[in-house]
């Protein structure tokens, strides 16, 4: 089971910890469009929150919220900080919350059954949580240690959270979990002068990323375009929709990176774009069958038109989108498996389905 | 090749594992094959005290490449006779259709398609569908009239479909 849960992570992961009641903080602060953890969230104005990205790409399509319906502007979303704050903190103590966890309510298993050897390992109770304070004081006084004073003591001492290393780049102490999975990437993306010596959490920062604007096409030459796009570094080859939907979904990105309080770096978002349009290139072989005549036609006559005009452009990117390609393979069939249990082929009555669901819950 | 991993993928494959791992009663849903996370296959459960009760109907969902921006498709296979299911065993209810697009104005928008919904939801929407024919939007007139005038034959035929279901 764990070693697919990292991957693809999801709020019952907690289902089964001493803290089920994290499974709601978790999924809270997830964005219901994409269900992952919200990447520079905003706030609509019925108050509602959502990953820039996937509200702006929603509204696109229908000017409503999600939740409630109602209309609501892209111009008029608004970067939520304290809610990004809340979920990279969130995302950087997941794991070892999760093993303390689970940690923890085997230990109470095991207290349950009447083992005596509980009390070396309580020191490793990282929660406040008052009722489990208490519950602990009655099963301490029973084994006969030290009552309320070691309680006392244990507050005081600073949990233990694992192994620590150096962060390479701010040279501060972390538990090497945190310093892998999250911390060098925020370290990287923040400015030295804005860190906070004790947090994770990196302070707001004055980015000087600016908004694009959106492109009036229709008033645009051809060069003009192109010119645009390569002002931003994106590739100029295709044809006139494929230069216009490349600019369309960079304006994305980047509208949506500028409401970061970590914004990535520009090369980061062209690489978002490349997969981006490699992932269209995925779904067009997908779906030619359902063209209709016209649209082969159509398809036909820009193929041989953009194939005349751009055959050595067209080389170059493929190189470069072979490359990218190429480096997230592992991670993308690594996803698959993992997210594919066990045998999942779909059973044929609904008795062995049940049956089968027990064996996934194992 | 695998497969790019895209938005709609990620929240496909994370829809899979949640079903997976905790799976309402009467449903059974996943990916046909893990090349192609954008077709599955789901059984569902005939609700009980109704005509369909006992049967098990095996469904198709498609999604859209743009998923969970516009909602997927569902076709009964084979299809079933009820009121909201067409003759090709498409089903027609209100959260299978995006908040846009309603010409007759029969359903609310927060009972309709927004990415806030899931496979999860759409599947117990279909077997409350099953257990209350909505005839008002009907997709199927032969079955919305068979149901509203002769209640008895349409029950008879249901039960005929849930025997062919089980391969009785």
């Amino acid at each position: 089971m764990s070693s697919f849960v990292p991957t693809v992570s999801d709020p019952s992961d907690f289902a089964h910890c001493s803290e089920p009641r994290l499974v709601e903080f978790d999924s809270l602060l997830r964005c219901h469009i994409c269900k992952e953890y919200q990447t520079a969230p905003v706030l609509t104005t019925c108050g509602h929150s959502y990953c820039s990205v996937c509200i702006r790409k929603y509204l696109i399509h229908t000017a409503k919220c999600p939740i409630c319906s109602k209309e609501i502007r892209e111009a008029n979303l608004q970067r939520n900080v304290l809610l990004e704050q809340v979920v990279i903190c969130f995302k950087t103590l997941r794991d070892d919350l999760l093993e303390k966890l689970t940690v923890e309510s085997k230990v109470d298993d095991r207290q349950r059954r009447g083992s005596c050897e509980v009390i070396e390992i309580d020191d490793n109770v990282e929660v406040d949580d008052e009722l489990e304070i208490v519950s602990e004081t009655k099963k301490r006084r029973n084994v006969g240690q030290g009552g309320l004073e070691s309680l006392f003591k244990r507050k005081k001492t600073p949990p233990k959270v694992g192994p620590l290393g150096t962060c390479p780049i701010c040279a501060k102490q972390f538990p090497i979990r945190v310093l892998e999975s999250e911390h060098i990437d925020l370290c990287l993306n923040t400015p030295l002068l804005e860190q906070d010596k004790d947090s994770i959490v990196p302070k707001e920062s004055e980015h000087s990323y600016q908004k694009l604007t959106k492109l009036d096409f229709s008033s645009l030459s051809n060069t003009t375009l192109k010119q645009k796009l390569a002002k931003l570094e994106l590739p100029t080859n295709g044809n006139r929709n494929q230069l216009e939907s490349r600019y369309n979904e960079y304006l994305i990105l980047w509208n949506a990176n500028c409401d970061s309080i970590v914004p990535k770096d520009p090369k980061v978002l062209r690489r978002q774009l490349a997969q981006w349009e490699s992932s269209l290139k995925f779904r067009k072989d997908d779906h030619d069958r359902q063209l209709d005549k016209k649209g082969w036609s159509d398809l036909i006559k820009q193929a041989r038109n953009s194939k005349m005009k751009t055959r050595e452009e067209q080389d170059d990117a493929q190189v470069e989108s072979i490359d990218i390609m190429s480096t997230n393979e592992e991670d993308d069939s690594n996803l698959i498996t993992s997210a594919q249990p066990q045998n999942c082929s779909i059973q044929a009555s609904t008795q062995e389905s049940t049956d089968h669901e027990r064996v996934f819950a194992d | 090749m695998p497969p790019r991993v895209n938005t709609a993928q990620r929240r496909l494959l994370k829809e899979y594992q949640q079903l997976t791992k905790d799976c309402p009663e009467g449903i059974v849903a996943g990916p046909v094959s893990e090349d192609n996370l954008f077709v599955w296959d789901c059984l569902i459960e005939g609700p009980k005290d109704t005509p369909y009760e006992n049967g098990v109907f095996p469904a198709r969902l498609t999604f859209p490449t743009d998923y969970p921006l516009s909602p997927p498709k569902l076709v009964f296979t084979p299809s079933i006779l009820h009121p909201n299911i067409y003759a090709n065993g498409e089903v027609c209810i209100s959260i299978l259709h995006p908040p846009g697009e309603d010409p007759l104005q029969y359903e609310r928008p927060e009972e309709r398609w927004s990415p806030v919904q899931n496979v999860e939801k759409i599947l117990l929407s279909v077997m409350s569908m099953l257990s209350e024919p909505n005839v008002e939007s009907g997709a199927n007139i032969d079955a919305c009239v068979l149901w509203r005038d002769n209640r008895e034959e349409f029950e008879r035929r249901v039960r005929a479909d849930v025997r062919k279901s089980l391969g009785l």
